[in-house]
């Protein structure tokens, strides 16, 4: 069964979290980008499970069609994947995303927003590899993220459905994310200054069964809850510094499978 | 009504009064709903910069605390609002109030629209007033004093603005403003069509009585194009009553109609 729990790490690669402005960083968010701006983000990411680990960068650039719909291109580079003592490099799987905020209200100082969110993800990775570094199927995304932004409170609520598609006679279990974040922002700063806002994350991950050859598979799949800190720093108005970090606060996995334990995000954003 | 402006009346015959070009806007402040935080506000500087009245090296001074930006107007490109809304709304933001530092003239046809003038134009705004013929000459007077002395009834004054000027979020009466003196929010624009309007003194009057009557805001007199324009607060006013009170006047009404109905 270790193919199966490698590929469930390899999974996590293609479960896209990248955040855009003052988002969650273990989630996406609501935030698209004004019409003809240009973000680009670099993120590390580490993921352990008792020995198995996962370090990446992913390497992101969004453009604003409009104010209201924003594209994604994502490119993971895993710099190791190790799994039962193996390890693998390479590029992993990219992934395109769309945003189209289709609710905004907005307020003196505040902003309620909610946008629904479509991606597709191409088997770009070798999955010859061991550990493989693609899932080797291509999956689509869907969601819809309500957000609400104020100089002093933030709140988030988004969920994510990812529609994961056959490979060969493997029938991968769907995934469903609900994620939730409150924040704050201690010091209230003016444009130009620097900025800071603290998140506190909760994710909610639930693996449906997977089957091989219509037969379900006993060590795949299952829910974990993740819980962390976050923080948001601006040292001004176009650069933004993410980190945060996460413990596994409660996971119902089924069958036997290596426990999640503690991940971790650390990203650099740039607009223009 | 705000009575503190720094008024210098400047009587002037005809032939020395320069024509009223459109009035010059050297900063324009728009109030912004939804800007949270500096990192966000950064899409304001950068789709404000794309207009076409603002310098790529324009220094955008955005307050988070007041929900305002705030950037010079480059001179000689006519000041367009709608562009600045847009330009708002494209960064992800809801344009609201439009503050704008002007230098220019602007028509003031009767004491109505110079009470809503006054209103719109900051304290410290200098107002030179020129009035126009008929007005007495070389006259220093108060607002007060002007009134007393019935310019602001009878004249057309050109008023020089040189200070800033609030408006609300209707574009139209926007770009009247900047070149003439009009109503900033109505609900219906009545056109009356009259047969010979020639008689400059005879539609003075007409606009006068029009004036008084319930409901209406401003009125303009189109002597080229034999039209009477109203600007009405109801959406739905009573043509009739307009075409029956310039008949009395002894006008001969020959087409009454709402703008763009």
């Amino acid at each position: 069964m270790s193919n199966y729990r490698t590929l469930a790490i390899v999974l996590v690669l293609g479960v896209s979290s990248s955040a855009v402005a003052h988002e969650p960083v273990f989630s996406l968010g609501p935030e698209t980008i004004w019409e003809g701006g240009v973000g680009i983000e670099t993120k590390f990411e580490f993921e352990d499970a008792r020995g198995d680990q996962l370090s990446a960068l992913h390497y992101e650039i969004i453009y604003g069609v409009t104010s209201d719909l924003s594209l994604t291109f994502e490119l993971p580079q895993i710099l190791e994947l190790e799994e039962d003592g193996e390890t693998e490099h390479g590029l992993g799987d990219i992934e395109f995303r769309a945003k189209y905020q289709f609710f905004k209200k907005d307020l003196l100082g505040a902003q309620h927003k909610v946008s629904g969110i479509f991606g597709v993800k191409a088997p770009t990775g070798d999955d010859d590899a061991v550990p493989a570094l693609s899932t080797g199927t291509t999956d689509f995304l869907l969601g819809v993220s309500y957000g609400y932004e104020s100089r002093s409170w933030y709140q988030f609520l988004t969920v994510r459905y990812r529609l994961r598609t056959e490979r060969g006679d493997l029938d991968p279990g769907d995934r469903l994310f609900i994620d939730a974040a409150i924040g704050f922002r201690p010091w209230q700063r003016e444009y130009t200054e620097w900025d800071l806002v603290a998140l506190l994350e909760m994710n909610v991950e639930l693996e449906f069964d997977s089957e091989f050859r219509s037969t379900t598979l006993p060590n795949v799949g299952g829910n974990t809850v993740w819980l962390g800190p976050t923080i948001l720093f601006s040292p001004n108005p176009q650069w933004m510094f993410k980190g945060g970090v996460q413990l596994s606060v409660y996971e119902d996995l089924n069958g036997d499978q290596e426990h999640s334990e503690f991940r971790a995000v650390f990203a650099i954003e740039f607009h223009f | 009504m705000k009575l503190v402006h720094s008024l210098l009346v400047v009587a002037l015959s005809a032939g020395f009064i320069a024509e009223p070009g459109p009035a010059a806007v050297e900063q324009v402040s728009v109030r912004v709903d939804g800007v949270a935080c500096p990192f966000c506000a950064y899409n304001i500087e950068k789709r404000v910069k794309t207009l076409e009245g603002v310098e790529r090296e324009a220094q955008i001074v955005t307050s988070l605390e007041n929900g305002t930006a705030t950037f010079p107007w480059k001179p000689g490109v006519a000041f367009d609002p709608a562009a600045v809304r847009k330009a708002i709304r494209e960064a992800g933001f809801t344009p609201r109030d439009l503050t704008v530092t002007v230098t220019g003239v602007i028509e003031v046809s009767s004491d109505r629209d110079a009470q809503t003038m006054l209103e719109l134009v900051d304290e410290d705004a200098k107002l030179t007033v020129l009035v126009t013929p008929g007005a007495r000459a070389d006259q220093r007077a108060s607002w007060d004093q002007m009134r007393a002395l019935g310019l602001l009834q009878a004249a057309k004054l050109r008023v020089r603005v040189e200070g800033e000027v609030r408006a609300d979020s209707a574009d139209r009466p926007w770009s009247l403003i900047l070149h003439t003196w009009a109503p900033l929010e109505y609900g219906a624009h009545v056109i009356v069509e009259i047969d010979d309007l020639a008689c400059e003194r005879c539609s003075t009057r007409m606009m006068q009585a029009l004036t008084e009557l319930a409901g209406v805001i401003h009125v303009e007199a189109d002597h080229e194009a034999d039209r009477v324009h109203i600007w009405t607060r109801d959406e739905t006013p009573d043509l009739r009553m307009f075409r029956e009170r310039i008949e009395t006047l002894g006008f001969k009404v020959t087409h009454v109609h709402i703008d763009g109905r």
